[in-house]
């Protein structure tokens, strides 16, 4: 089983013990904020005609707006398109960095728990704005409904790392079996496409979660 | 020797949810059929449901690795 590092070793940040997800997580949004100004600079100014990037964009943030607004009150849903589109952006990130050979940040259980806590964070947050404080403790009154709220960030938490961790062991033992050619045909689906397909399974629910304690 | 016992029946509750997930996307497709016009419903609440059956394979999945690794 050593084969796998299914542990990530730790790193020495000026004293502080980290574990190696923290600085590559760091790279991982540096990269992001990169490609955002690389972005900004090649379009410059949105046109009635869209160029190439121009529709990219157009199209993966109509899509982040179109799924927040199927699920919370259009006037609200301004607040979570950014956070879905970090999400996907992130994940998606991700799956390119196991791509490259470096093990994914969301294969890290504390990466994807802290997730799962901004989800949950959302999650009250938008029942006590459109709620209000008194219609959120009424619907907390139940103690089975205080429990599956508290449970939320563990179970997306363990979803998101439990399936990319998955993906991650397949590759490492197909690697290990046939390292030359079916690796790169067999990786477009285990790392791309599962990890993909696992952040749009996250945004679905963290949409449906705020939809439940809305209404 | 025991722990892989242990880790092989935790991972024995994927065999149970595929069982479970194979039958709601039957009558999924049996709904699509019955009634085309509602199938973007249809398809968001299965997704739902699936990915929450899911989640009792992964549980297990996420607790052999554990018993695996902390020895």
């Amino acid at each position: 089983m050593e084969d796998f590092s299914l542990v990530m070793p730790d790193f020495d940040f000026f004293g502080i013990k980290l574990t190696c997800a923290v600085p590559l997580g760091w790279i991982v949004t540096l990269v992001l904020i990169l490609f955002m100004v690389v972005i900004r600079i090649s379009v410059r100014r949105f046109k009635e005609v869209p160029g190439a990037w121009q529709n990219a964009i157009e199209t993966v943030v109509g899509w982040a707006e179109k799924s927040a607004k199927a699920n919370i009150p259009e006037k609200q849903a301004g607040y979570i398109v950014p956070y879905v589109l970090v999400l996907i952006l992130f994940i998606g990130a991700n799956s390119i960095l196991e791509l490259i050979g470096i093990e994914p940040v969301t294969s890290s259980l504390s990466t994807t728990f802290a997730m799962g806590l901004f989800t949950f964070f959302w999650i009250n947050w938008y029942a006590l704005r459109i709620k209000g404080f008194k219609g959120r403790m009424k619907a907390l009154a139940n103690p089975i409904k205080v429990i599956t709220d508290c449970f939320i960030p563990v179970s997306m938490g363990c979803r998101l790392f439990g399936n990319v961790l998955a993906g991650t062991i397949v590759m490492s033992l197909l690697y290990g079996a046939i390292p030359i050619l079916l690796p790169a045909a067999v990786s477009v689906y285990f790392s791309i496409i599962h990890m993909v397909i696992q952040g749009y399974i996250f945004i679905t629910l963290t949409l449906s979660f705020i939809e439940e304690n809305i209404e | 020797m025991t722990q892989a016992i242990a880790a092989a029946i935790a991972v024995a509750a994927g065999a149970l949810v595929g069982f479970g997930m194979t039958l709601a996307t039957g009558k999924a497709a049996e709904s699509i059929a019955r009634q085309p016009e509602s199938t973007s419903n249809i398809r968001s609440t299965l997704l739902i449901g699936l990915v929450l059956s899911e989640s009792t394979a992964i549980y297990g999945f996420v607790i052999a690795i554990l018993l695996i690794i902390m020895k």
